[in-house]
């Protein structure tokens, strides 16, 4: 405990002393002999661990009482002086006068310039000091040289030698270490001022010195120079190449550098496994600092808002570069060759990224799969078998540039641009029959399709504060342009039969599609938002969309005699339509103490224009011009309820306007077996939807839980009202309906069993939604029911192993209520084992074991796959840089990838045989050494 | 004899009659990609990852607290700031109160999801004098360094023998001055001084909270189930600062 010694003082005088106890005085003076009023002196032990401190008085001088310790340290400090720092020894006496404690004046500059102006860091080395030049201004690109120049107490002459306090500089280290030459002169004008951190300047030693410790004042100064820690580049970078059994491998490097201004990094894949491709942490190690700014939703609002991108893209022309690190599987046997550079820049007000990527990517797979749909009275079954084969090229650029204006106002300009190119085969045939018995067509297909298109998406945005908190501005605006190109062919020979299951016709399909599409999409957004009190905000948006689409597809049927291409002006068509969109709505929030609540409302008012003819505007011509005015509630709830409870509630009203194909008062006969039909009659659908979330976590014990519920009604559904002919011929329109229903309800609890050692997470899912479909004037309502529950535990026994088992299953139930007997129950269910483990110095074993098993009782489908992946690896190199791991894929080469799905009056069920079996040895390279850790890491 | 210790004594008095009520913003920065790259479980490429995707935190401002101070003690606490308009996270932070005069605390403190209220001794410190001088906010302050037993890092301080006040930001004091910045760990946690205020023309009155409650603990088990969490989460590989203050 320190206390105060003037007070102590008091205490102590008159206690007595034991034999150890000493006292210390001494007085403290400047060089001039004019003594230091109220200097701190600080009594140390010899560790300089402060024991006690006073002020000297009117004479400068001071006293210690008590001392026990035996060898201690004096430290004395006035403003403007070098602290001095004396050792005292106990010598059995029982007051040790120090005498005269002289304190050195600091040069003035060196108190004034950096100390107060440059606010660096003062290191005192006795009478010497060591200053953070990083704090000194030169100009970009200054030498060292010119560094020197600014920093007080030494002086850089014509010819460029340096003087330290009137010594001269005979020796240059950089962090300790020489830099070329010793001589100064060559590394001041060599060395960049920019990447100097620290510089220090000592009495040069000599070998004598060095030996004996002792210093002699010497007439040569060193200088060491220490570079910044940031200017020391940070990178690390993987390489991994394998080839393996069934013509199988893959390759796969990235590499990265960064300071802390600049960051590039490379990626590569090629593979044909469908495996190793693109992670999270490659997706973090390619976009750097960007990884998480993707700067993509402009779209103010509400809490979710108004993010519903027009249209989508069957073309994967819209999608974004970071879509790249998240593909799915897909079965089949795919090949993807990926090629990214990626830069970032940032720096005081500027922030620069800018990427480019190449995916070639295909896919061959043979699917079989069966549907059924229900009809009034029988159902029609669907078998076919398609292969197919793919191949898509893209090219890619991102780039974003911001700069802040000044401390309240920002701009960020992006602009990307893209090409896309598809090719795609599909053969195969497809068989109907009534009730799975009685065959009424077969048909056997030859398509293909060439897809090439091409996008630029720009957009401006301007953020702005105001010196009032709280109060913001904000406005952005983008252009969107894409169009592409599909030409495909349709050739199918299709056979028909009787009800005595003989052929009495055939249709041969031998057509060319044209299709073009060029679309522009201009959005602006504008939200300002104002504190009404501290407890009180506002907030008001306007949203503006506009999608214009022009489109033309011609349609050829080759005459099967001589060849000749002839335009079939039923199915081709002309088209032009315009969406336009606009929402305005203001909330106002009230937030207090961990509580925010919001109660808001928006106008929104959809535009739908269209035109769609034939070439020939006599077999037929439609035009729509729809709009609709819609008022949308909005309100939320969201908060801590005590401390680790967490709440989110919310309801509000979405519109989805009819799409113009739906509106169209056209009939589509391009497939004639399926009949389309627009209407000009529908309305907007309204989704009311309610959700309440919430969260629980006892922090001292690492037990967590979640509960949540969303709900969802839907008014004026679009749903499909269909008419089956006797021939089978379905023609069907959308109507709108309302009473479908959505629910979604979710609950997880995850704790520990054994700290550390086993921890339990478990989740149950429910599910359930009400929809409908008109079939033959008969209102088909399907009612599917979803419970999911799902465990998983991990045991972490030791570090060197790690063990995870996780199960989970889904029960799904549709019931269709005109035809009860096809009501249907999938079952799917999945057990999942990983063994890790380090076995041998630099050994590892890593095993995983994936169980899946799918049943449908109605469809007679039972079906396991159990799937084993095994590998063992060895680590090698210096730091573990190296690791060559021999895996076995699909131990059991059982490899098929399934579908199952049940709507409103189909059930579907799909097989894909998968890549399957393989053997692979493969070489891995890290620069910053392999992880050699078993245990995954849920979080940093 | 006497005579010199009370010329020295009144000498001290009048010297800091001056400076001894009043407030210090201090502003505390939290650079987790720097606390989380020191995890021991993490291997090398992680942790450069980390850096790589979360280092640059210069748009973080951090967040702004109050030390007010007498003769009579001091009390530490979370700025109210108007930055977060609009939406109302409900933390609560610790609050410390300390008395000068009894040398005791009366520290409210969060840990785990529990408030505890500390009365206890106020918390000695080894505080070992370094050779760095820096000006914070207007002050040569002089650097020290002590060990956190809890968290396993050194803390440094920078304080100034010109604000003769026993007093610093999170509850550290004991060196011959106002704290006016503390490093964790040098880049761990960062909190400096931005403005220091004093009150010469009236009495400060400390703003202490209207319910001083909380489970009554001492610092001693304070400080184990601290130690004890921040073990027990660094066997089970997630990071314990999520939970606990640095």
């Amino acid at each position: 405990m320190m206390r105060m010694v003037c007070l102590s003082s008091f205490i102590f005088l008159h206690t007595l002393l034991s034999a150890q106890k000493y006292d210390i005085k001494g007085v403290i003076r400047d060089t001039l002999g004019e003594s230091l009023v109220a200097a701190t002196v600080m009594l140390m032990d010899k560790d300089s661990i402060l024991i006690e401190y006073t002020q000297t008085d009117l004479k400068g001088a001071f006293y210690f009482k008590s001392v026990r310790d035996k060898s201690c340290l004096i430290k004395t400090s006035y403003l403007g002086y070098f602290p001095l720092t004396v050792g005292v020894e106990y010598k059995g006496t029982d007051v040790v006068d120090l005498g005269t404690l002289r304190m050195v004046e600091i040069a003035k500059e060196l108190m004034e310039i950096v100390i107060k102006e440059a606010k660096a860091p003062l290191k005192l080395r006795g009478d010497t000091v060591e200053y953070d030049a990083s704090q000194f201004k030169v100009p970009q690109g200054s030498t060292l040289e010119d560094l020197l120049r600014r920093l007080p107490g030494l002086e850089v002459s014509q010819d460029g030698s340096i003087q330290a306090d009137g010594k001269g500089v005979s020796k240059l280290t950089v962090d300790g270490k020489t830099f070329f030459s010793e001589d100064p002169k060559f590394a001041i004008k060599n060395l960049p001022a920019e990447g100097v951190s620290k510089v220090q300047v000592f009495d040069k030693k000599d070998e004598e010195a060095l030996l004996t410790g002792k210093t002699t004042a010497t007439e040569e100064k060193t200088m060491n120079i220490e570079l910044k820690e940031e200017f020391k580049k940070g990178g690390f970078g993987k390489v991994t190449a394998g080839g393996g059994s069934e013509s199988r491998g893959e390759l796969k490097g990235n590499y990265n550098k960064f300071d802390s201004k600049h960051q590039i990094s490379l990626v590569g894949v090629a593979n044909n496994t469908g495996r190793n491709g693109l992670s999270w942490d490659d997706y973090q190690d390619f976009m750097g600092a960007n990884a998480w700014n993707d700067n993509d939703d402009y779209d103010y609002g509400f809490g979710g808002g108004f993010v519903r991108y027009f249209g989508g893209s069957a073309s994967g022309l819209e999608s974004k570069v970071s879509e790249a690190f998240w593909s799915g599987n897909n079965g089949g046997f795919p090949t993807n060759i990926i090629g990214g550079v990626n830069y970032n820049y940032d720096h005081k007000k500027t922030k620069f990224a800018g990427r480019y990527f190449f995916q070639n990517t295909g896919n061959e797979r043979l699917t079989e799969s069966d549907s059924r749909t229900f009809l009034s009275g029988f159902s029609l079954d669907n078998n076919r078998l398609e292969s197919q084969d793919k191949e898509s090229v893209n090219h890619r650029a991102e780039t974003m540039y911001q700069y802040n204006i000044d401390s309240l106002l920002t701009a960020v300009v992006t602009a990307d641009i893209a090409v896309v190119n598809t090719d795609q085969f599909q053969y195969g045939n497809t068989r109907l029959s009534r009730d799975g018995q009685q065959i009424t067509s077969a048909s056997s297909f030859d398509n293909s399709s060439d897809l090439s298109g091409r996008l630029i998406n720009t957009s401006l945005l301007l953020r702005k504060k105001f010196k009032k908190a709280g109060r913001s501005f904000g406005i952005n605006g983008s252009y969107l342009k894409t169009d592409i190109s599909d030409y495909q062919k349709r050739f199918s020979d299709n056979l028909f039969y009787n009800d005595a299951g003989v052929n009495d016709s055939t249709f041969v399909l031998r057509q060319f599609n044209n299709d073009t599409l060029d679309k522009f999409v201009i959005k602006a957004n504008v939200l300002f938002s104002e504190p009404l009190s501290k407890k009180l905000f506002f907030k008001v948006f306007y949203n503006f969309s506009s999608r214009n689409e022009t489109g033309n597809r011609y349609v050829d049927d080759q005459n099967l005699s001589d060849n000749n291409l002839i335009r079939n002006n039923a199915l081709s068509r002309i088209y032009e339509n315009t969406i336009l969109s606009q929402r305005a709505g203001s909330t106002l929030t009230f937030s207090h103490k961990g509580l925010n609540l919001t109660a808001g409302a928006a106008f929104q008012s959809f535009g739908l224009n269209g035109t769609y003819q034939s070439p020939d505007p006599t077999f037929f011509k439609g035009k729509v011009d729809n709009k609709f005015n819609l008022w949308l509630p909005y309100a939320e709830f969201n908060g801590s309820l005590t401390r680790n409870t967490w709440i989110n509630a919310d309801y509000g009203i979405s519109a989805t306007e009819p799409s113009i194909e739906n509106l169209l008062p056209v009939i589509d006969y391009s497939n004639p077996l399926f009949i389309t039909q627009g209407n000009p009659d529908l309305v907007p659908t309204l989704n009311h939807r309610v959700g309440v979330w919430f969260n629980h976590s006892w922090p001292a014990d690492a037990i967590r839980i979640n509960l949540s519920t969303n709900y969802t009604y839907f008014e004026d559904q679009i749903i499909m009202k269909q008419e089956v002919d006797a021939n089978l011929v379905t023609t069907s329109q959308p109507i709108n309906y309302s009473g479908g229903n959505q629910i979604w309800n979710n609950a997880g609890v995850s704790f520990p069993i054994v700290r550390n050692k086993i921890k339990m997470r478990t989740s149950f899912g429910y599910s359930g939604g009400k929809s409908f479909a008109y079939v033959n004037d008969i209102l088909n309502k399907t009612k599917t029911f979803r419970w999911s529950p799902g465990i998983n535990l991990d045991f972490t026994p030791t570090q060197k192993t790690a063990i995870y088992l996780s199960s989970n299953m889904s029960f799904s139930s549709t019931e269709y209520d005109i035809n009860t007997t096809q009501n249907q129950d999938i079952i799917n269910q999945n057990y999942n084992l990983d063994i890790n483990t380090n076995f041998a110095k630099g050994w590892f074993w890593n095993s995983t074991l994936r169980y899946s098993r799918f049943k449908n009782e109605r469809f007679g489908i039972e079906q396991d796959i159990p799937i084993i992946n095994l590998s063992v690896y060895k680590q090698i190199l210096k730091g573990n840089k190296g690791e060559i791991r021999l895996s076995l894929y699909d131990a059991l080469n059982k490899n098929i990838l399934i579908n199952q799905s049940t709507s409103v009056s189909r059930v579907f069920d799909s097989r894909t045989p998968s890549l399957a079996r393989y053997v692979m040895l493969s070489f891995s390279y890290n620069i910053k050494g392999m992880k050699s850790d078993v245990a995954r890491n849920d979080h940093w | 004899m006497i005579r010199i210790y009370l010329i020295s004594f009144i000498a001290f008095i009048a010297f800091i009659v001056s400076g001894q009520e009043g407030t210090i913003t201090f502003n505390r920065k939290y650079h987790w990609v720097n606390i989380a790259s020191k995890l021991p479980y993490l291997s090398q490429e992680e942790k450069e990852r980390m850096q790589l995707t979360w280092g640059n935190d210069s748009d973080d401002k951090g967040e702004d607290f109050l030390l007010t101070f007498n003769t009579e003690g001091s009390i530490y606490t979370k700025k109210e700031t108007e930055e977060n308009y609009g939406y109302s996270w409900g933390e609560e932070d610790d609050i410390l109160i300390r008395n000068h005069k009894t040398k005791t605390t009366r520290d409210i403190r969060i840990l785990l999801g529990k408030k505890y209220l500390i009365e206890d001794a106020i918390p000695k410190y080894k505080w070992k004098m370094l050779n760095e001088l820096k000006d914070i906010a207007g002050y040569v302050c002089m650097k020290a360094e002590t060990k956190d037993t809890v968290n396993n890092i050194s803390i440094y301080a920078w304080f100034t023998d010109k604000i003769p006040v026993m007093s610093g930001p999170e509850g550290f004091s004991g060196l011959p001055g106002m704290i006016l910045a503390l490093d964790y760990n040098t880049d761990d946690v960062n909190i400096i001084a931005t403005k220091v205020d004093f009150v010469t023309d009236k009495p400060v009155v400390l703003p202490l909270p209207k319910k001083i409650k909380g489970k009554n603990i001492l610092y001693e088990e304070y400080n184990s189930r601290k130690k004890k969490h921040i073990q027990l989460s660094m066997e089970g590989r997630r990071n314990p600062f999520w939970e606990v203050r640095y």
